[in-house]
């Protein structure tokens, strides 16, 4: 008979499970449970989760099993439960509502179990402060409601009179009454391990998203700088056609070029190539564009532009940023092109009924690099069909999938190739070549060109 | 790419193999401070293994370079193949940059100095 009974009053434990189970879900759902998650102190969110588990230390209570004119309870779990989760407010708050309905029901386990839902919130709450405030984790939380209970039916084995009723009690209800609270524990603890890794997980998506949107916008305003300081058009030269394309990187570089119009009714012409990616490549770029155009108004020689350009320059770059730039100076009436270069890949030219490249060397170092340098110049006299090809290493360090680079040999043979086309058409079948070479390999440095013909 | 980093005396050895590129550079920045960051002045980067280095690789060496020459250090470049040269030469870092042929004339010409 004893067995079946202790049989029945497990399946009514069980019952009682299912409902925590119920209220643990709304619990850890609510949003006054994410505001103590935060480290929020909202007194209108701690009123209700008191109450709360008040209401469920009062239904452990009445839902509990009559044993022996002692009742097998789980009014402890809501206040132990409110504490180590929610602080003492809560905790204390739910074990004083819970200790008050026990002691308004009498009987002579009515001091006892009136005590245990009060220590019950305050073991809780005590833990939930030395554990800084933060969820203890699903072991703890079950070690502490098994040693509470341990705790509160030591009590109840004291208190209780006569000792044989006091015996009797205890013994029967011993481990049916650890079991369902350490079980309702156990769930309790489960679904806030879920929420806590839930909120882990988002958080982390969260930050991993917003760095994705920075690093997109970065992009974005890196590439519309870079546009902002090429030029909207290239102006009318007189005996030459000119025509340049910037195709910038997924991740900008910084490449430019111009044209600039000088009062003595030249040209000067710029192609360059700035050290480094991103909004900072962006900005040098609009750095330098700007000295050079300043530089290339004030002096007539293209040594001394570029000199002075670079001491400027210089002053600005702290961080070893540099832009290795090629500059020339067009007399559209000599027909003569005058340049020096700092540090850029020297320009090619094709001169009409040669095979051979020229390549426009002069010596000199990259700009920003140090001051007070000297640069070489050179010369070029342009004919009718002459060609000059500026460009900057995106060309021809273009890779394919097999990491083999474009080259400067595969670049000279299709200028040679198309060296009858205009200077937009030359710039496009070499386009389009970069890409049939690339392949599905992504564009990985920005590609420059400008194409100077004689005509 | 890759670092190796050996210390010679006074004087880091960073053995770079690979591609230096705007994706890793900052890894030699990071490498570079760290030697600097700990008393150390002298660096020697050998360059025999590696293959290509873009402007963002120029730019961490121009930057280490300015930093060290601050400290009254020294920075020398060992083992540059063709075409790795040829990105120094035409950028004009080989007037900043001392580079010797191999590793050892490189810590030969450090030690000259430092014992002399």
């Amino acid at each position: 008979m004893q067995n079946t009974n202790e049989l029945l009053m497990i399946f009514s434990l069980l019952e009682i499970i299912c409902v925590i189970v119920v209220f643990a879900i709304f619990f850890t759902r609510s949003k006054c449970f994410k505001s103590v998650l935060d480290g929020k102190f909202n007194w209108k969110c701690q009123l209700f989760l008191m109450l709360s588990f008040g209401l469920f230390s009062i239904y452990g209570i009445v839902g509990g099993i009559e044993f022996m004119g002692a009742i097998i309870n789980v009014c402890d779990l809501g206040p132990m439960a409110g504490g180590l989760f929610c602080g003492p407010f809560v905790g204390i708050g739910s074990g004083l509502i819970g200790a008050f309905y026990r002691f308004s029901l009498g009987g002579f386990s009515c001091i006892p179990g009136s005590l245990a839902p009060f220590f019950s919130g305050i073991f809780g709450s005590a833990i939930y402060l030395f554990c800084g405030k933060k969820f203890v984790g699903i072991r703890i939380a079950v070690i502490f409601s098994v040693l509470m209970e341990i705790f509160n039916l030591t009590l109840a084995f004291f208190m209780i009179k006569p000792y044989e009723i006091a015996v009797d009690i205890v013994s029967a209800t011993f481990f049916p009454v650890i079991l369902a609270n350490a079980l309702g524990m156990f769930v309790f603890a489960y679904l806030i391990a879920n929420v806590v890794n839930e909120r882990k997980t988002q958080a982390e998506r969260d930050k991993y998203q917003s760095e994705l949107y920075k690093k997109k916008t970065e992009l974005e305003i890196a590439t519309r700088i870079q546009n902002g300081f090429l030029p909207k058009k290239i102006p009318f030269i007189k005996g030459f056609d000119l025509y340049a394309k910037n195709i910038p990187a997924l991740e900008v570089g910084g490449d430019f070029y111009d044209v600039i119009p000088l009062p003595n009714g030249h040209f000067g012409l710029v192609i360059a190539d700035v050290s480094g990616k991103g909004v900072p490549a962006a900005l040098f770029m609009a750095l330098s564009r700007t000295i050079v155009r300043a530089s290339a108004g004030w002096h007539t020689a293209v040594t001394d532009a570029i000199e002075e350009a670079n001491s400027l320059i210089s002053e600005d770059s702290e961080s070893g940023m540099f832009v290795t730039l090629f500059y020339g100076i067009l007399d559209v009436d000599k027909r003569v092109l005058s340049y020096t270069n700092a540090g850029h890949n020297p320009p090619l030219a094709l001169i009409s009924g040669k095979d051979d490249f020229e390549i426009l060397l002069a010596d000199g170092i990259a700009l920003g690099v140090i001051e007070n340098q000297s640069y070489e110049s050179g010369e070029i006299s342009l004919g009718q069909n002459d060609l000059v090809v500026f460009y900057t290493d995106g060309v021809t360090e273009a890779i394919n999938p097999l990491e083999e680079a474009y080259g400067e040999e595969r670049f000279k043979s299709i200028i040679t190739a198309n060296r009858d086309k205009s200077p937009e058409e030359i710039l496009n079948v070499v386009l389009d070549d970069i890409r049939l070479f690339c392949g599905d390999e992504p564009q990985f440095d920005d590609i420059t060109m400008m194409i100077l013909k004689g005509n | 790419m890759q670092i190796n980093r050996s210390d010679n005396d006074s004087i880091a050895i960073l053995r770079i193999s690979g591609r230096i590129d705007s994706n890793n550079s900052s890894l030699i920045e990071t490498e570079i401070n760290s030697v600097l960051d700990s008393g150390g002045k002298n660096i020697l980067a050998d360059f025999s293994d590696v293959d290509y280095i873009s402007s963002s690789g120029l730019r961490v060496l121009l930057s280490a370079h300015k930093k060290i020459k601050t400290l009254n250090g020294n920075m020398k470049l060992s083992g540059l193949k063709p075409f790795v040269m040829s990105v120094f030469t035409i950028s004009g870092f080989n007037r900043i940059f001392e580079i010797y042929g191999d590793e050892k004339s490189a810590l030969d010409a450090f030690n000259e100095k430092i014992y002399l």
